[in-house]
């Protein structure tokens, strides 16, 4: 999806080193492939979802050296060798991380489309802003689209999530 | 004193709420199987066009691709389509909105399919298109299905009371034109379908992000003439990712993603880009209604009539369903003894609308709530005042409106008073 097709052809890819969750990964990529079909189709990292392939929803949020991005405008070319975060990096040994675990016990998931992208833009905000406002947090969720309207239980997740984490004074992943 | 209950009182979290929040769930897209071919469609650019001819040849020798589906390939296969899609087929000769599936391919992945639609030779002869459902309503409009006599594909009526005398008894009418829009429903995850058919025992699984397994399972049996015993439809791990409405229908993509994965042996997925779900999913019916009300000077409604054209695009899904919910929902939860409604819906060269939330209902309210608020303003009443002036009590109840819907809205007075 979205790809600049003229591009495609094998012979133009290229070798890179994808840095995904801490672990290194030798990868044989067409330059025009986005980093978020590398992750899904090459990874088989499939919670990073597409939604709208236009940067226009958060769904495809990944974090890349912490900071929050749309993977479907990101060439995967473009972040070899930098620091990615998906969905499926933020729990350790089998353990919910705190964002993860408030966004359950808060109820803030519905269908769960929009759910990595809301709990990795969250993990960007608290590791800036450990005690946002109501008024900071939907500011820097706003990119992120959940249809099933659930953001009042979201925004309530945040808060929690933020709380805990000031709590605990767990920043690390 | 209070009990501690094991379940009562207590927010259970839900079970599939932590493989969503691991991204571990796998949604339509996230599945893959063994030799999964990718479909694509190839989609009329024109509103009206009827398709001269369909030249596969350079898609068909790019490496990679399995199948070109045409129209022309399809027609000995199909049975009978399901009844709450008028007129949908799973590929067409006569293009009847932008978006229209023309063809499909099936190939090794995604781009390829995606190059293999692009080398696709259509010659079309474009046709008078209508947009508009009065102008598609009038005689001589272009006809958009052939086989029906006209563009009104379903016409509604709904009589309570004697409309005349309430008119006659009333102080105060009021009338005006309204018109509402045609919103989509924009699940975030896009629509699609997976199906993988065994040609040793000839049962079909199809995997779906739907609302509706089972009409699917009904829908796919009866238009592939495979007995329903033979089809398995499963829903996705994660079920759907928003559906609204959007997804209580069998799209082109159901059967084409079936159909090609009988010809070729092969599962087949086919999911739709964000571009895809706006121009060929369904949306809300847009309404046009011309509505009048009549009220005595104390605000009783005694009064309200009303013209409905319900624009269903080229098909429309649960057309006559949506039409039937948006008559018995107009009174809302006001007591009205004379109503009168008459209710078009009408074919246009525009997207398919289909359900949506409310099913007819939002429309319905909408228009009967704002015609409420221009008496209100009219009459120098209070806007809360006039609808408890009407709105249903609780010593009614139970109390079976003049459409005949039994209503138990006593809380619908209490938020009002509130």
């Amino acid at each position: 999806m979205n790809e600049v097709k003229s591009l495609g052809a094998k012979e133009l890819n290229k070798e890179i080193e994808l840095n995904v969750n801490g672990e290194k990964h030798s990868l044989s990529v067409a330059p025009n492939k986005t980093l978020l079909s590398v992750l899904r189709s090459q990874l088989g990292l499939t919670g990073t979802k597409y939604g709208c392939g236009a940067g226009e929803c958060g769904a495809c949020t990944v974090l890349v050296d912490g900071k929050p991005i749309p993977s479907c405008l990101t060439l995967a070319v473009a972040v070899k060798g930098k620091r990615i975060t998906t969905i499926e990096g933020l729990s350790q040994n089998g353990n919910l991380h705190p964002i993860q675990e408030e966004f359950v016990k808060s109820m803030a998931i519905q269908c769960g489309y929009c759910t990595p992208g809301f709990v990795l833009i969250t993990k960007a905000l608290l590791d800036q802003n450990p005690n946002p406002t109501d008024e900071e947090i939907k500011q820097y969720i706003k990119g992120n689209i959940c249809r099933c309207t659930g953001y009042v239980k979201i925004v309530e997740a945040i808060n929690a999530a933020a709380k805990r984490l000031r709590k605990t004074r767990e920043v690390k992943i | 004193m209070t009990q501690e209950f094991e379940y009562i009182g207590k927010s259970i979290p839900r079970l599939e709420s932590v493989p969503k929040v691991t991204g571990a769930i796998k949604f339509l897209d996230d599945m893959t199987l063994p030799g999964m071919l990718y479909g694509k469609f190839l989609r009329s650019p024109y509103p009206h066009a009827r398709v001269i001819s369909i030249d596969t040849s350079k898609a068909e020798s790019l490496p990679g691709v399995k199948l070109v589906l045409t129209p022309r390939d399809i027609i000995n296969m199909l049975g009978k389509m399901p009844a709450i899609e008028q007129n949908l087929y799973p590929l067409t000769e006569k293009a009847r909105y932008v978006g229209d599936e023309v063809a499909a391919v099936a190939a090794v992945d995604e781009e390829t399919a995606e190059k293999a639609i692009d080398l696709i030779d259509v010659q079309y002869e474009e046709l008078p298109a209508v947009l508009d459902p009065e102008e598609a309503m009038k005689p001589g409009a272009p006809q958009i299905h052939e086989e029906a006599k006209s563009n009104i594909v379903d016409q509604k009526r709904l009589r309570a009371g004697n409309i005349e005398d309430g008119f006659k008894e009333a102080d105060y009418i009021f009338e005006d034109r309204f018109q509402v829009s045609k919103p989509a429903h924009v699940c975030l995850e896009t629509h699609g379908s997976l199906s993988s058919y065994d040609t040793l025992t000839g049962k079909l699984t199809h995997w779906a992000s739907t609302q509706i397994p089972y009409f699917l399972c009904l829908g796919l049996s009866e238009a592939l003439n495979i007995p329903a015993s033979k089809v398995r439809v499963i829903n996705a791990e994660a079920g759907c990712g928003g559906g609204f409405g959007s997804r209580a229908s069998a799209l082109p993509y159901d059967y084409c993603s079936a159909i090609m994965s009988i010809k070729l042996g092969k599962p087949v997925k086919m999911v739709l880009s964000r571009e895809e779900e706006f121009m060929a999913t369904s949306t809300r019916h847009p309404m046009i209604r011309e509505s009048k009300i009549g009220l005595r000077k104390d605000g009783t409604i005694v009064a309200y009539k009303e013209k409905v054209i319900l624009d269903t695009g080229a098909y429309g899904t649960w057309v006559s369903w949506v039409a039937a919910l948006t008559l018995s929902t107009a009174p809302g939860p006001y007591k009205i003894p004379n109503i009168w409604i008459d209710a078009y819906s009408v074919y246009t060269n525009t997207s398919v609308s289909g359900a949506f939330r409310g099913f007819g209902n939002p429309q319905a309210s909408f228009v009967r709530e704002s015609l409420l608020d221009i008496a209100a303003k009219g009459m120098g009443i209070d806007p809360v005042e006039i609808r408890l002036r009407n709105i249903i009590k609780t010593e009614d109840l139970p109390y079976t409106t003049s459409t005949d819907s039994l209503c138990g809205v006593a809380v619908l007075r209490n938020a009002l008073i509130r």
